[in-house]
């Protein structure tokens, strides 16, 4: 019996778009490397993190394994099942969750809506009524089963999308941002329930909530432009930061973040600019002693002033940092 | 309550029964039945939409009478006997127009609801489902000629009331079965146009210029007769062109001649075929046409 339920490897997309004269003459192609021979394997029963920024290729990757994408080339298993060949056994193989509260349909109530889906799954009618109600209560939404999801909120409604997903009781989860979007208190609910009442399944989980990442996945993927970075435990992703500290900075005005960089004991550095106020995320392997050198120059430097200023542990956004050059919510 | 579970010993990883007997099928009428009662559901729940199933009809053809009425006076015209061996032009285009409700809403009706679902951002949920894509295509399809049934319906009882017109009823079977026959080889046509909403988005240009040449060539308002001899072989390759004529002669005459109906119905057969194959062809296209560009749940 194959140990992994979910195998990807050397899987590429490309995305080219055409862009035409008078509807039919092409005059210019672009070509977006969305994925760039990615590999990776996924164990049964284990949940992992794809962590990136937007636009990073974690959404194109869980379409792929979806069957909702057709990888340019590569191969994409599913609980054993080649997501081109043999597509409908991936999908009955797997629950999706996409972060978005319009796939549903707001006309129905939320019980017609997972009875709706679960018949789709092949369910009888009372069953499917059992399964649905069983989900809406584990969300606690029985109540208001039969109201009409236009009239719910969206914490609400996201948590009816995350539990159609569940209707077949799937082995395999790809959940694509689940929490994006969500007040804290929801954000926390489902993560409870991930954590708690998912732990027997395998779960694709992307995201760019960097705790989120910390808190559900057994283990963390890094994307960053198609390419898969890092792939390690949170611990182990941490370790590779270890020895650095991460500075982080609020200053008035516009510090020159070039000059910054070109400190001989500055590793990385990056400045978020937002109301005429910049936010600098710079690592060493000091933290404090970069913090005494770089309060002295933004002293020296006109129209700078810190407002505050914070020596970190390193997170798994200063592994991206280290590795990408970016910040996850770049 | 819980699906009940299989852990796999050797591995420990667990299983739901579901998937243990699930077996891809070629065609899922359950799901195509689930997909319209969920359509119908959606569409009562816009009370507007009786609106367009009763009025809008009438209001659609009305123009059409009218003006044969001011040409050619009430009832008929020495001509128009003569071309269409029918007495009365209201009686002969009534059951026309009561016929082509199902061409229309046919032609449109999965495209529609294609685009539809593209727009509530619900078709790439329904396309990570196990469901052969053709039985949420015959669904679509489904939900659209039940509410078609009412409407052109609405439009007999009315327009027989507000015209006087009469038809035999005692040839409701075979115009049931011809309609039947003449809406499934449509079904065929509408998966084209939907396979085409998926790639185009929006090909209104394409999709008004098939609907209306179908429109013309479909002896409506005027007998096959009326058109240019070319048009007319075109015309034979309609199935609406079919039906209307067979339909229109059981409904006005009451006769039942055998060998013709068993014509038309042979015809109507080898454009169901015919439709289907293309319609279904075209869609699978789309569909990978759609996945290559990751642009299935796109506007």
């Amino acid at each position: 019996m194959n140990e992994y339920a979910v195998e990807i490897s050397d899987l590429s997309k490309t995305f080219i778009s055409i862009r035409r004269r008078a509807i039919v003459i092409p005059v210019e192609r672009t070509r977006v490397e969305a994925l760039k021979s990615v590999t990776l394997n996924i164990p049964k029963g284990q949940i992992y993190g794809l962590l990136g920024p937007n636009g990073a290729g974690k959404t194109t990757l869980i379409k792929c394994l979806a069957t909702l994408v057709l990888p340019t080339s590569g191969t994409a298993r599913v609980n054993g099942y080649d997501v081109l060949k043999e597509s409908t056994y991936a999908r009955a193989s797997m629950g999706v969750c996409q972060g978005n509260e319009r796939s549903i349909y707001w006309k129905l109530s939320a019980r017609e809506n997972m009875i709706f889906f679960a018949k789709l799954y092949r369910m009888p009618h009372d069953e499917a009524r059992e399964r649905a109600d069983d989900l809406l209560g584990r969300m606690g939404l029985l109540e208001k089963a039969n109201e009409k999801v236009e009239n719910l909120s969206h914490g609400m409604r996201m948590k009816i999308v995350f539990a159609r997903a569940l209707l077949h009781d799937p082995p395999i989860l790809l959940l694509d941002e689940p929490t994006q979007g969500l007040d804290p208190t929801f954000a926390t609910d489902l993560r409870r329930f991930i954590r708690d009442e998912l732990h027997d399944r395998t779960i694709l989980l992307t995201t760019h909530y960097m705790h989120e990442a910390d808190l559900l996945c057994d283990k963390i993927a890094l994307i960053n432009e198609g390419e898969l970075k890092s792939l390690g435990t949170p611990k182990e992703l941490k370790e590779e930061v270890r020895n650095y500290d991460s500075l982080h900075m609020k200053v008035v005005g516009s510090p020159d973040i070039e000059s910054i960089r070109a400190m001989d004991m500055v590793m990385t550095a990056t400045s978020t600019e937002r109301n005429g106020h910049s936010e600098l995320v710079v690592t060493a392997e000091d933290g404090y002693e970069l913090a005494y050198r770089l309060l002295n120059i933004m002293h020296q430097t006109p129209g700078v002033k810190v407002e505050h200023f914070e020596v970190k542990e390193p997170t798994l956004d200063d592994v991206f940092l280290k590795l990408t050059g970016r910040r996850i919510e770049d | 309550m819980t699906i009940p579970k299989v852990v796999h010993e050797d591995s420990g990883a667990v299983e739901s029964i579901y998937l243990r007997s699930f077996k891809p099928r070629l065609m899922d009428w359950q799901a195509a039945q689930v997909f319209a009662m969920k359509n119908l559901r959606i569409a009562i729940r816009y009370p507007a939409n009786f609106l367009i199933w009763g009025i809008l009809p009438l209001l659609w053809y009305a123009p059409y009478i009218l003006m044969m009425i001011a040409i050619a006076g009430p009832g008929t015209s020495q001509h128009f006997t003569e071309l269409s061996g029918f007495q009365d032009f209201v009686t002969f285009s009534i059951i026309a127009v009561f016929v082509y409700q199902y061409v229309d809403k046919s032609i449109w009706s999965v495209g529609n609801n294609f685009r539809w679902e593209q727009f509530s951002g619900t078709l790439e949920p329904l396309f990570v489902t196990p469901v052969p894509r053709i039985s949420i295509l015959v669904g679509a399809a489904f939900s659209d000629t039940l509410q078609c049934t009412f409407s052109a319906c609405v439009l007999l009882v009315i327009s027989s009331m507000l015209f006087g017109v009469t038809y035999a009823f005692t040839m409701v079977a075979p115009i049931v079965v011809m309609l039947t026959m003449m809406v499934f080889a449509l079904y065929g046509f509408s998966f084209l146009i939907a396979g085409l909403i998926l790639v185009f988005k929006d090909p209104s240009v394409l999709t008004e210029l098939i609907s209306n040449i179908t429109y013309v060539l479909s002896p409506i308002t005027y007998p096959i007769q009326a058109l240019p001899s070319a048009a007319r072989y075109a015309a034979v390759l309609v199935p609406s062109t079919v039906a209307i004529i067979t339909i229109r002669e059981l409904a006005i005459t009451g006769l039942f001649e055998p060998i013709s109906f068993f014509q038309a119905s042979i015809l109507m057969l080898v454009l169901i075929i015919g439709f289907w194959t293309i319609g279904i062809l075209a869609f699978r296209w789309g569909e990978n046409w759609t996945k290559e560009r990751g642009s299935m749940g796109g506007f």
